[in-house]
């Protein structure tokens, strides 16, 4: 009973690898097979930018051998979907239901365009396991990219469309591959930039001959940092140190290490086509002024009209005609995140920009009204303006998927040739849908794009704090630095749970070692002295939870332990985090430290005194009285038949 | 308070039948007491004390009995009233929110917005309780006070939703608003569980029925990361002392846990009941009260059946309106 899910899922997977092959193995008999992977009808082929290693993300899939679509009609479009290993019906073995805005759930391209030599192609959103569970896709799954054509007949349900090509695509290893466990090993949660990397170490360790099981989620440096102080997850991954409040309001932790993980940075992406040609448009460069003029709403359909953007994106070569109608709103994380205080504090660096926000503009553009004056560095974007169409969006995914689809923050799709849009997100999410990012300016004057070399040059000028954090200097006058880098840290502190150090040791090794030269998408790796930073906390764990040596590091972690410290109402917030002495005795001022979540007992304010035996109490006394009402008229009644 | 009104009734019926008792030495009195109502608005109208004294009434010692009599059948049948409330009329109550809470939830898990964690809102529904064993489907709402547990089972706040790691605690009454746990020290071993929530359908299989004294925090604890949930109720259909917790574990993959309270506060126990609600208690039985002298005053100047027509209803939701108050003085688990 305890491991009921078990054996179901192997005896699953074993017939499904079983139906698989034989399916492989009858297949070839009757198609055309091309290429180790593709299969179609009548000579029709697929293939992908990416077809091994998978994680969600966009490829570039192209056919050949389609009819050419009709340029009146849209005959012969090709739809493109997302199937099971070995697709045999559309309907049931497709993922068909779904588009924007409800593409959170799946993805599907309609109407793409054969050119008339019957090739064509589409960037074509795929989705693992995490994104999908409706599929599953993962290292033990195999899934498909199906392409077919609009015959203008409707695909009868239980069969396949008369006219197409499939390609069987592999995954990279995921949590989605780990055995479901109710035990992790290590629990890590945070800012969304490491979970790229975290997801894929975390499906590489479950899947190892010692399976570890990490359990990695994706919030915000924010919250990750709240979580950990909660005593919710082990490490909390931030970009930025804890701040002396967040501190002060713990005063049980006193050691906190933090452990670089990976060093990447934040782009400025966007999606926009030449509003005469179609093509796409790649390359932009903006100053800070400008980003803030996005950012503060201000006269977005003018954009490309401001002088500054005239002079930053001169005519070299071919003429950009920019979409026609300016920006749409842009598309922003909405919650307390690391990665909107650095790009406020970047802002703020800047004194133009600091002018532009303040009214005093250069070009005398006056800044949107609700921004005048705005207070940067923030950690949160808010809609200062109501009802205007400035949405942003909790967490990094919605911005990326909107970015992606070419939505804008209101659910509706634009056309990027007549509204650009434009957004900021993290570099692994930019490079995951393979969105085109902006050079911005540095404080040196030069517009530098987020390459492997700029983004070294900005760690090489990053502050690097006392508690072993390093944050970007915008400041910096390397002309060759990128001024919106971030290192993910691990923030572990001395309530860590002993039983956790194996696990979280062998993580953070992983994460610094080789892993560091095969990086993912979007990531550079971390330069020598980082990683060695990181493996030497691996190693004095136990010294991190003991304190043995001196390592404290905040004064307000000395402080003596309030003695109504322990609020009655329940608020999550503030609250104290504590171990359980089982079956402890629990008084309103005990007060202990809680490691982890391996046992927890709320604090339990027991009521003293009497119970509710005042109920029996008042009907007896109510029974007592209903017979001393009624006894003087019965014992009269009594008495006189008893005297007739 | 409440006996004013019944007080001056039943005064008002015992000193008619004393007078025809008197009068005429009948034997049977109880058909004649709406008979003549002369004779009583002569009495009760009377604001003089001569009025009173002129009657051939009892003596002092005899209206005193008779004033501690009308009293205690007053209070009696008060008490009579709040039991039928507490044990038939309440399970209306908890029934009615039941169908309200479900589809509020069957709305939100059908557009997939259910709350999953973090600060719920006291009182909104969280989750889906089936067992099939003991026939129960119930809508759970968030927070475990009186309130709560009134509409049915609650979750108590300072817990892992259902379906997550850890131990989640559901608290609902043993005995009053539908008993919705009346019978769970039934469960036996491996009896099947099902919970729904915004993060999926979980399955648990009973491990095992125990009995926690109070004071125990261990009800509420969570011993290791494997998910659970306590199925919590008082030990005693009247009078608690402890709880009677059937134990479950997960069978299906834990959920991503999300952040709750860390309190559990006294009324959230189980154990007390909410404090605070004796003003609005005086106040409906200041309600009562007024509803009384309404009706005697109809009393005495229509007809006793007509008054009593009118009177019934009213009388009725009084009673109704004060029993629901005071059954929140009811600890969460009874």
């Amino acid at each position: 009973m305890l491991h009921n899910g078990f054996p179901l899922r192997r005896v699953l997977a074993v017939v499904c690898v079983t139906a698989l092959a034989c399916a492989g193995l009858l297949s070839t008999g009757d198609d055309d097979q091309v290429g180790a992977s593709t299969t179609g009808i009548d000579g029709r082929t697929l293939s992908l930018s990416v077809e091994t290693e998978l994680v969600t993300r966009a490829v570039t899939v192209s056919w050949a051998g389609f009819r050419p679509t009709r340029k009146v009609s849209g005959q012969y479009a090709v739809n493109i979907v997302q199937c099971k290993g070995t697709p045999t019906a559309l309907d049931a073995d497709c993922f068909m239901n779904t588009r924007f805005p409800n593409a959170d759930k799946g993805s599907i391209f309609y109407g793409a365009t054969t050119k008339a030599d019957g090739a064509g192609s589409a960037n074509f959103e795929i989705r693992g396991a995490m994104d999908l569970p409706e599929f599953g896709c993962a290292v033990n799954v195999s899934c498909s990219v199906l392409a077919y054509e609009l015959t203008g007949d409707a695909t009868p349900p239980g069969q396949m469309p008369s006219a197409y090509a499939y390609a069987t695509i592999a995954f990279a290893p995921s949590p989605a591959d780990c055995p479901a466990v109710q035990d992790f090993d290590v629990r890590l949660g945070g800012e969304p930039s490491a979970a790229p990397l975290l997801y894929g170490l975390a499906g590489s360790a479950c899947l190892a001959a010692n399976p570890l099981i990490y359990d990695v989620t994706e919030t915000s440096s924010n919250e990750g940092r709240e979580a950990l102080f909660d005593g919710q997850i082990d490490a909390g991954i931030t970009n930025v140190p804890a701040s002396p409040a967040e501190i002060a309001a713990h005063p049980l932790i006193t050691r906190i290490k933090y452990a670089p993980l990976d060093l990447t940075a934040v782009a400025v992406v966007f999606l926009m086509k030449d509003s005469r040609t179609g093509a796409p448009i790649t390359s932009m460069v903006l100053s800070p002024r400008l980003v803030a003029r996005i950012i503060s709403d201000t006269g977005l359909d003018s954009f490309f009209a401001d002088p500054e953007f005239v002079a930053l994106n001169p005519t070299i070569g071919q003429k950009v005609y920019w979409p026609a109608a300016g920006l749409t709103r842009p598309l922003l994380r909405a919650e307390a995140n690391a990665d909107t205080a650095l790009v406020t504090n970047w802002l703020n660096s800047d004194q133009s920009t600091r002018a532009f926000l303040d009214g005093n503009d250069m070009h005398g553009i006056n800044v949107g009204p609700s921004w005048l004056n705005v207070p940067y560095p923030t950690n949160i974007f808010e809609s200062r303006a109501a009802g205007s169409g400035y949405i942003p969006l909790t967490t990094q995914r919605p911005v990326g998927v909107r970015m992606f689809y070419g939505v804008n923050p209101s659910g509706i799709i634009v056309q990027p040739d007549f509204h650009g849009i434009i957004g900021i997100v993290d570099l692994p999410t930019a490079r995951r849908y393979g969105m085109a990012t902006a050079s911005i300016v540095n404080a040196a004057g030069l517009g530098v794009a987020p390459t492997t070399e700029s983004i070294l040059a900005g760690y090489s000028a990053m502050t690097l704090n006392s508690d072993g954090t390093r944050v970007a200097n915008p400041y910096t006058m390397d002309p060759a630095a990128y001024p919106l880098v971030k290192v993910d840290h691990a923030m572990i502190t001395n309530a860590l749970n002993p039983s956790r150090i194996v696990a979280l040791k062998g993580l953070l090794n992983q994460t610094v070692g080789s892993i560091q030269d095969a990086l993912p998408f979007g990531y550079v790796s971390l330069p020598q002295e980082a990683r060695t930073q990181t493996t030497k906390i691996a190693a004095d764990l136990a010294v991190l939870i003991s304190g043995q040596e001196d390592v404290i590091e905040h004064e307000q972690s000395l402080d003596p332990l309030p003695e109504e410290a322990v609020p009655n109402d329940g608020s999550s917030s503030g609250n104290e985090p504590r171990i359980d002495p089982l079956p402890a005795i629990e008084t309103a001022t005990t007060k202990i430290l809680y490691r982890g979540a391996e046992r927890f007992t709320p604090v339990v304010a027991f009521p003293v005194g009497r119970g509710p035996s005042m109920l029996v109490a008042l009907f007896l006394l109510g029974i007592a009285a209903g017979f001393g009402a009624l006894a003087p008229n019965l014992w009269r009644r009594i008495t006189r038949r008893a005297s007739a | 308070m409440v006996i004013i009104p019944l007080l001056m009734t039943t005064l008002m019926r015992a000193d008619h039948t004393e007078d025809r008792q008197v009068d005429n030495n009948s034997t049977d009195n109880s058909t004649d007491i709406t008979a003549d109502n002369t004779s009583q608005i002569s009495i009760i109208t009377a604001t003089e004390p001569r009025a009173m004294a002129s009657n051939p009434a009892p003596t002092g010692s005899a209206t005193c009995a008779q004033v501690l009599r009308s009293a205690s059948g007053a209070f009696a049948l008060l008490m009579l009233a709040f039991a039928l409330f507490l044990f038939v009329g309440s399970g209306l109550i908890a029934q009615r929110d039941q169908v309200v809470l479900g589809r509020t939830i069957q709305d939100q898990l059908a557009r997939a917005v259910a709350p999953i964690g973090g600060n719920i809102r006291v009182g909104s529904p969280v989750a889906v309780l089936e067992i099939p064993a003991l026939d129960i489907r119930q809508v759970v709402a968030e927070g475990s006070t009186p309130t709560v547990t009134k509409s049915g089972v609650g979750h108590v706040r300072a817990t892992p939703m259902p379906g997550q790691a850890g131990n989640s605690v559901l608290m609902a009454r043993r005995s009053t608003f539908g008993a919705p746990f009346r019978h769970i020290d039934a469960l036996m071993k491996g009896d099947r569980i099902l919970v729904v929530t915004g993060q999926g359908r979980s399955r648990y299989r009973v491990t095992g029925v125990t009995r926690i004294a109070r004071g125990n925090p261990s009800v509420f604890a969570t011993s290791s990361r494997a998910g659970r949930i306590s199925l919590v109720t008082a030990d005693n259909a009247l009078t608690p002392g402890g709880y009677v917790v059937a134990n479950a574990r997960l069978v299906t993959p834990a959920f991503q846990s999300t952040r709750h309270a860390r309190a559990v506060t006294a009324t959230e126990t189980g154990l007390v009941g909410q404090g605070g609600g004796l003003l609005a208690l005086a106040a409906a039985l200041l309600l009562l009260a007024l509803i009384g002298v309404g009706t005697t005053w109809l009393f005495l100047s229509w007809r006793p059946w007509s008054a009593y027509l009118v009177a019934a209803p009213v009388i009725f939701a009084g009673v109704w309106l004060v029993s629901n108050l005071a059954s929140g003085l009811l600890p969460s688990t009874l």
